[in-house]
């Protein structure tokens, strides 16, 4: 038997090859002409689903089940979205037998468009997009984005971009994903220098490490479950599972994180006009995901959440976690319109481990009311602090709020904000008290480009003066550590009532410096004085005017006045007390501590001729020197606050008196004051 | 010698009980207890005491008895109970002039058992029992002589109160 194959198997391979080219060549040309003569069809159909402008350069195909898309773009007449390079396929079998267009795969090389008119357009047609994704038949396809560059810079001196990789495989009810997403910011050494026409100067570029994910997940009957999504940076790294079901969205999970990192900064220096396209050439360098756990200083566990999905409605039905231990929990509604609604409730509970933190915080309390756009945060709400009654604190606090309105702030110069605030309302109390202290027009610049420490300059109308002052925050402990300076001008010092009760005793131009810190210790301290003012039924020189009928007591006028004073754990005190007046001059200390224990030792000075107001002193003033112009007067307070104990302190005044006063006398006056005092003092402690 | 004490002792023993029997009144009891006190016998003169508190809880007697009952429970360093009876003591006998006494007994309990809070509490309640005015005297001294026979002083000054029994030092509250 001949066996003519093997005679000639390359003439027969030939034709056969010849055979194949000629139908691939035939089928390439007919698809080619047919989609040529589709394409306007085709814009059309996709066009027919939205409202922008669709541009394809050429649809090519290529065989067997490739379809290649050349310079595709939306438009709204500007470009939204341009997609250079598109390679589709699609399943041959099923378009020959079934003569249906299947779907398999689809890759996007280096789509570019404007990240907020995107978002807008996500944002605004989430529902249909869901609803379009449901309809889709369930088949098996992948889609694959490379190269993705989307404009997110809206200020004209400030551009930035966001460049991202996304891959999704469906197979069967599996969901799988991967993709890194990164951003790199422009910054304009000459703040505004940059129009639309260029720049001239340097420029520095903040490139954004990548964040690398993964997801895991699958469908289900009205959304999906899923059941891993990682997140990967070098500052962060989180875990997520969860899932959707029709409107409700779940997950829990956990984030750890460390906040002290910054992306690198490079200066590139750039003479002339940028060319926007240069932002583009750069690719995330090649550093590793991986985040250093020594270096984590912000943990987010036990991540309970519950979100019902209405766009642009979300309810925040339930959010729970633990910030560095500590227990916190919002409830609320965002609403993703225009303008970026705020409508919150937050509660944090402080780390029951964290001893040291603050042992005697129960609870914070917020509630918000507040917009966000173009990086423009405005808002009024509350923030209110829940203290455990602590037994050894003076004084000790019960309630602390911050009631806000028309808060401010601007995040388009971060990490440099700035802050304005219409009016703070801060109150305050204790076992017995209420403070309460009211700020207006407040303006603060806060800035937050060092990994540690962050700084606040502050400025407001304090009621009729004002006040200025700056602070510094240290973030590296896990409670932080707060010192500032304020300065206080000029404020009428009655108008201070609200803070101290005292001062609506008190008249006169108020100006004082203060100092706060939270570390080592909570304290308050500072020096405030008083100019050209008097004291109206001051407690003290209304009982003295009363006691030894000194009518003048009643009303004092002083060319100043002045103390330093101090808020601590150990209690409240004024020390260096100076007061000049033409008949009084008063000095001393008093301080008031734990339990309202009072320690104080004051000299007051009456001028004779005040004292002869007094037909109690007549005989006083007869048994004293002549020479003295006035009697200086020193005592020392002790004991509980409304027991005070008094003892007249040695003094040349009263060396005299002894000197001149037979002992049973001295005994007898002893005796009566003793008595006077037992009379009017508060029924016995028990 | 030894013979006769426990002779003594069960002999008194007996003669206690045997009281019982006869139902003395709160004013025989008291003067065998002081009688007790005064031949050094406090272990005898306790019970005499606590007889006469549980048999005449409202007697005129009662407010020295209870005192009485706390200093020995002091002595014998038994706290817990010490406690329990100046508690009373205090409670019973809000005004009395062996008030700051008591406070200071238990105080000292107070400081022995380390309960900080209390400590606090007694402090405060010390230092709020007067409200004094020292205008040519340094200090103002209080005395008081218990059932047993110890004397007490507490020397207030203006930023300190001392405490003495049978003029030792026993306690110093500085404000």
């Amino acid at each position: 038997m001949i066996n003519y194959l093997r005679k000639c198997p390359t003439k027969i391979i030939f034709c056969l090859s010849f055979i194949l080219l000629l139908i691939t060549a035939a089928i390439t040309i007919s698809g080619n002409v047919f989609l040529n003569k589709s394409k306007d069809r085709i814009i059309q159909a996709i066009g027919a689903k939205q409202a922008q402008k669709i541009f394809i350069k050429s649809i090519i195909y290529l065989p067997p089940n490739f379809i290649f898309v050349n310079g595709a773009s939306f438009s709204e007449p500007r470009p939204l979205l341009v997609i250079p390079q598109a390679l589709i396929r699609f399943s041959l079998l099923r378009l020959i037998i079934k003569r249906r267009f299947f779907l398999t795969g689809a890759s996007f090389y280096n789509p570019r468009g404007n990240y907020h008119k995107l978002y807008e357009l996500v944002k605004t047609n989430f529902q249909a997009i869901i609803d379009f994704i449901k309809l889709l038949p369930q088949e098996d396809i992948k889609l694959k984005l490379k190269g993705i560059e989307l404009e997110s810079g809206r200020q004209q001196d400030a551009a930035g971009y966001i460049r991202a990789d996304f891959l999704l495989k469906i197979k069967g009810n599996s969901i799988t994903g991967s993709g890194l997403i990164n951003k790199e910011t422009v910054h304009f050494r000459t703040p505004g220098a940059f129009t639309p026409q260029g720049a001239q100067g340097f420029f520095s570029i903040t490139e954004g490490l990548p964040l690398r994910y993964n997801f895991r997940g699958y469908l289900q009957g009205n959304g999906f479950s899923l059941e891993n999504l990682q997140l990967m940076r070098q500052d962060l790294y989180a875990q997520l599972w969860g899932g959707l079901s029709g409107s409700i969205f779940q997950v829990n999970g956990f984030v750890f994180a460390n906040t002290a990192f910054q992306d690198p900064v490079y200066p590139l220096p750039i003479s002339g006009i940028p060319k926007q396209r240069r932002f583009f050439v750069r690719r995330p360098r090649a550093l590793s995901s991986a985040i250093d756990l020594s270096l984590v200083n912000l943990y987010l566990l036990d991540i309970d959440c519950q979100l019902n999905l209405r766009l642009p409605d979300i309810q925040i039905e339930r959010l729970r976690f633990l910030l560095n231990n500590n227990p916190i929990s919002i409830k609320g509604k965002v609403n993703l319109s225009d303008k970026v609604l705020l409508d919150l409730m937050l509660s944090f509970g402080p780390a029951k481990l964290e001893r040291q933190v603050s042992e005697n915080l129960k609870k914070i309390d917020l509630a918000i009311k507040a917009t966000f756009k173009d990086m423009i945060f405005n808002g009024s709400g509350m923030l209110h602090f829940d203290f455990i009654k602590k037994r050894k604190a003076s004084p000790p606090l019960d309630k602390f709020q911050f009631d806000f309105q028309d808060l401010g702030l601007y995040f388009d110069r971060y990490p440099r904000i700035k802050m304005s605030l219409k009016k703070l309302d801060l109150s305050c109390s204790t076992e017995s008290n209420k403070y309460r202290v009211l700020l207006e027009e407040v303006g603060a610049a806060l800035h937050l480009k060092h990994s540690r420490f962050k700084y606040i300059e502050f400025g407001s109308r304090f009621y009729d003066g004002f006040l200025k002052g700056r602070a510094r925050m240290d973030i590296a402990s896990p409670y932080p550590k707060i010192s500032s300076s304020i300065r206080v001008k000029a404020v009428t010092a009655n108008k201070l009532q609200d803070v101290l009760i005292h001062f609506s005793k008190v008249y006169g131009a108020l100006d004082g410096r203060m100092f706060f810190s939270t570390y080592p210790v909570l304290g308050l301290s500072g020096r405030m004085s008083i100019r050209d003012g008097y004291l109206q039924n001051f407690e003290f020189f209304k009982w003295l005017a009363d006691f030894f009928a000194l009518a003048s007591l009643k009303r004092i006028d002083f060319s100043r006045a002045s103390s330093d004073f101090a808020v601590n754990e150990d209690g409240a005190g004024l020390y260096g007390m100076s007061l000049d007046s033409q008949d009084l001059a008063l000095g001393g200390y008093f301080k008031l501590g734990m339990n309202d224990f009072v320690s104080s030792k004051m000299s007051l000075a009456l001028s004779k001729p005040l004292l002869s107001e007094s037909p109690k002193f007549t005989r006083l003033l007869k048994l004293v020197s002549p020479d003295l112009n006035a009697l200086t007067f020193k005592f020392q307070l002790s004991g509980i606050l409304d027991r005070m104990n008094f003892k007249w302190l040695r003094s040349d005044l009263k060396r005299e008196l002894q000197e001149r006063i037979p002992n049973f006398i001295e005994r007898k006056i002893e005796r009566d004051v003793q008595a006077a005092i037992e009379d009017i003092s508060p029924a016995d402690y028990n | 010698m030894k013979i006769n004490k426990i002779l003594l002792t069960v002999l008194l023993f007996i003669l206690l009980i045997f009281n019982y029997g006869f139902a003395r009144d709160d004013g025989q009891i008291y003067s065998m207890a002081i009688r007790e006190v005064k031949a050094d016998n406090i272990d005898f003169a306790f019970m005499y005491f606590r007889s006469l508190l549980r048999n005449y809880p409202d007697s005129k007697y009662a407010h020295d008895g209870s005192f009485a009952i706390g200093e020995y429970y002091f002595i014998a360093a038994d706290y817990k109970n010490a406690a329990e009876a100046w508690s009373n003591f205090i409670n019973d006998y809000p005004d009395s002039k062996g008030l700051p006494f008591a406070l200071m007994y238990l105080l000292r309990v107070a400081g022995i058992r380390q309960d900080a809070s209390l400590l606090e509490k007694l402090r405060t309640k010390i230092i709020g029992l007067k409200q004094l005015t020292f205008l040519f005297r340094e200090s103002k001294g209080y005395t008081y002589k218990s059932p047993l026979r110890r004397k007490y002083r507490m020397i207030y000054y203006i930023d300190k109160v001392e405490f003495y029994v049978d003029d030792k030092l026993f306690e110093k509250v500085p404000y």
